[in-house]
């Protein structure tokens, strides 16, 4: 193995590492994958796959708290962090979980080191970002442009959109400030829309013509059909089989089916391409699809061209070794370790002509700290950005039955930008179809104080929760963050993992900019909630994990699952981590991959956005092996 | 043999009232023997057999017909300082397929030879067959799955 120089080693197995690998083996190249993640998860045989993936829905019914990484296996070589182990930081850093926090806010989302990566149990929802999103200094005076704009990246989000297989009706998104050619003439998505739920057709019906006071203005909000990662009818009028590179013209590109009669196939179960080909209503997308309807990495994975691809699993990569004369990398060194937990482990280095590292933003950015790779900019680390979550929820006036579909189908995206993005953070309001299980725990919490506090048995007890989970409403006000230096992942000897590696140092905090939006946000729920009828049960107890205040009121935010910006992507050497092409400014032959690029969040879940990019990354490394 | 087959009647007759689910309702969900096996284990065979004893009684004595099982129910077993924190965890196993930690007031008094007091699910299936999904009108998340689209029309009722 160790002799062995690949054309590219790519370090991590997620969105962006699959697409990348997928990309590079299709189009010929040999390719080398480090995943520190169990090696069971890399079955791709159908029973392998098919028994693990059950071995994951196990562990999911068993788990007291169904959190994010509940199903997946938390190993010590390769510690995932776990949103359980966020606690309110008083005075000393906060070591309890795999992050070391030093607050003086926890940050509050996690990530699964596992094959497949995150993709695992994230959501699925897919939205583009808006093009304003690219230019936050320009357009209102807040952090920093990007390198590229919306219309760079139109055709990577067409592959993405491709290779995620997501499910929309393209008529029906309507976004502030979204210009005329947002889609592209005649374009459509490969899958329609998923059936937007029962709760939302009660909701957008309540919120119609309801006039909402911001700041002044007047907004009339209006509801979207949400685009989505997971299996819906295909729509005939797709009409792209895949992405591939074109050598001649040296650039990637959808390519068209072969034959009129073609339509666009739903990617099933890695087991069984038949299993999963619809979305069936399982209501567990976060933390796991049982059928892998709902799209995750380890199909891209599949899908790349066998024979030109390694897969080393659990292995982790440890360090970058640069070339002081070049600055070129020569290898990754990585830790082998023979089975989960284990203190032993078997070194090595990995070749190749260029280096990949796609292992998450705080992964990513913990690699790079620790090979004192990419010093030029002082950025490495920094500008660590989610979305902060505010939570609202009530009572509907009738009963809605939640906790069935996915996550959420519907948002309102009226507040994802506008020219108060000068004073506060924009942000998307996802309508959740999960009842109040987030911010209360519901439904086991309701049925505990229900039998513990309100000594209710029989059938008062049954008729007492048929009526309060059927009419549970829950908001998400997911605020955009802006890249700041003081919020950063750095390393330390003093904290180390089970087999000597780092663990991420976090320095997190919330700014006035975004706690405004909280403010905001929260009047707009309060306007909608009255408009509609809905009893308000939102509380911000000041002993959650992440509670702060602002202007004397209390709120709290959740995490999202949405780490980025650790290595942002900007103009010169001197201001970011990677160019446009997102490889790094001070080694040629790195390139880096995933969430931790984006140089401002938006209000777009970033998977989508990160996916884009890993294809104009690969078409970037393909151009450099030439 | 014949007294294991008798503590499970009653253990599911008195599981009727508690949940207001019929005991065929009980027996389709394929748990009671798991559940009345789970909780003998748990608070040991001289807590479950004075707790099925008292619950026989009760049942016998009402004639199993409200409203007066409703009263013994309450003031026999939920305020019983014995018997409530037992009948409430029962309770909560059929909803909710997890057991929950009697409080320690509870285990020092009664709770001499408990064992596995920690909150955990019974199995895979008690999750998947918690009586609070069809409760309100859905179904266990990651589990019987309703179909593609079906989240969108109200549930049958």
């Amino acid at each position: 193995m160790e002799n062995k120089e690949y054309d590219v080693v790519i370090v991590g197995s997620g969105i962006a590492g699959a697409i990348v690998a997928k990309t590079l083996t299709q189009a010929g190249k040999q390719v080398l994958l480090l995943e520190a993640g169990l090696e069971a998860g890399m079955a791709f045989d159908t029973d392998g796959a098919y028994k693990n993936y059950q071995e994951y829905l196990r562990s999911y019914y068993l788990a007291l708290a169904k959190v994010p990484n509940a199903p997946y296996p938390d190993v010590k070589d390769a510690e995932s962090p776990n949103v359980l182990d966020m606690t309110q930081i008083n005075g000393k850093p906060d070591t309890k979980g795999y992050f070391v926090q030093n607050g003086p806010l926890p940050f509050a989302s996690d990530y699964a080191r596992a094959a497949g990566g995150t993709t695992l149990h994230w959501l699925g929802t897919c939205l583009r970002m808006l093009p304003n999103d690219f230019k936050m200094h320009t357009e209102y005076g807040q952090a920093v442009d990007w390198p590229i704009d919306y219309e760079y990246l139109k055709p990577y989000y067409e592959m993405a959109e491709r290779e995620i297989g997501v499910s929309c009706d393209v008529q029906e998104q309507h976004y502030p400030n979204m210009g005329g050619d947002f889609f592209g003439k005649d374009y459509v998505f490969p899958m329609y829309k998923i059936p937007q739920s029962y709760i939302d057709k009660h909701f957008i019906e309540g919120l119609n013509g309801l006039k909402v006071s911001l700041n002044g203005d007047v907004y009339v909000p209006w509801c979207t059909s949400t685009p989505q990662g997971r299996n819906s009818t295909p729509n005939e009028k797709y009409r792209y089989a895949g992405t591939g590179w074109n050598a001649t013209k040296k650039k990637l590109e959808m390519q068209p089916f072969p034959k009129r009669s073609e339509v666009y196939e739903p990617v099933g179960a890695i087991w069984d391409p038949y299993a999963g080909q619809r979305c069936e209503g399982n209501a567990s997308c976060v933390p796991i699809c049982p059928v892998q309807a709902k799209y995750n990495a380890l199909k891209t994975l599949k899908s790349a061209k066998k024979e030109h691809l390694t897969l080393m699993s659990q292995t982790v990569a440890t360090e970058i070794q640069i070339d002081s004369s070049t600055g070129n990398i020569t290898g990754v060194a990585y830790k082998q370790y023979p089975q989960a937990d284990s203190k032993e482990y078997v070194s090595g280095i990995a070749k190749g002509k260029i280096y990949v590292l796609a292992a998450n933003a705080i992964e990513n950015a913990k690699l790079l700290l620790a090979s004192d790779a990419c010093k030029t900019s002082d950025q490495v680390g920094r500008n660590l950005m989610d979305h902060m979550v505010l939570l609202t929820w009530g009572l509907m006036k009738e009963k809605v039955f939640p906790f069935r579909g996915p996550g959420s189908t519907t948002n309102i995206p009226t507040f994802r930008d506008g020219s108060f993005r000068k004073q506060h953070a924009a942000w998307i309001s996802p309508i959740d179809n999960w009842g109040w299980g987030w911010p209360t725990g519901s439904p086991d919490t309701d049925l505990d104080h229900a039998v513990s506090t309100l000594n209710l048995f029989g059938n008062d007890l049954k008729n007492y929760l048929g009526d309060l989970l059927s009419r549970q409403l829950l908001l998400h006000f997911e605020c955009e963050q802006l890249p700041e230096k003081s919020n950063r992942v750095t390393i330390s000897k003093k904290y180390l993992d089970n087999i000597g590696n780092y663990r991420p140092v976090i320095d997190y905090n919330v700014s006035d900019y975004t706690k405004k939006a909280f403010k905001a946000s929260k009047s707009v729920s309060d306007q909608i909630f009255a408009g509609m009828g809905v009893q308000d049960f939102t509380s911000y107890p000041s002993n959650e994990p992440d509670y702060t205040t602002y202007d004397g009121q209390g709120y709290v935010f959740r995490g999202a699952g949405h780490v980025v910006g650790t290595h942002c992507m900007g103009t010169t050497a001197k201001n970011s981590v990677v160019n446009r092409d997102q490889q790094a400014w001070d080694h040629k032959n790195l390139f880096l991959v995933g969430a931790g690029n984006m140089a401002t969040l938006g209000t777009s879940n970033p998977t989508l956005t990160l996916a884009a990019l890993s294809f104009a990354a690969a078409e970037n490394v393909l151009k450099a092996l030439k | 043999m014949e007294k294991t087959t008798a503590g499970l009647d009653n253990f599911i007759a008195i599981s009727v009232p508690l949940t207001g689910y019929s005991r065929v309702a009980l027996l389709a969900t394929g748990m009671a023997t798991d559940y009345y096996h789970a909780v003998r284990r748990i608070i040991g065979d001289d807590r479950m057999d004075d707790f099925l004893a008292v619950t026989a009684d009760i049942l016998q004595h009402t004639h199993d017909k409200a409203p007066a099982l409703d009263r013994e129910i309450r003031q026999q077993l939920l305020a019983s300082l014995q018997y409530g924190p037992v009948t409430r965890n029962i309770i909560q196993l059929w909803y909710w397929g997890a057991w929950l930690p009697l409080p320690d007031a509870w285990i020092a008094k009664y709770g001499k030879g408990v064992k596995g007091n920690e909150n955990h699910f019974i199995s895979p299936a008690a999750y998947q067959q918690g009586l609070i999904w069809q409760a309100m009108g859905s179904h266990p998340e990651g589990s019987k799955q309703p179909g593609f689209g079906s989240w969108s029309i109200a549930p049958l009722s």
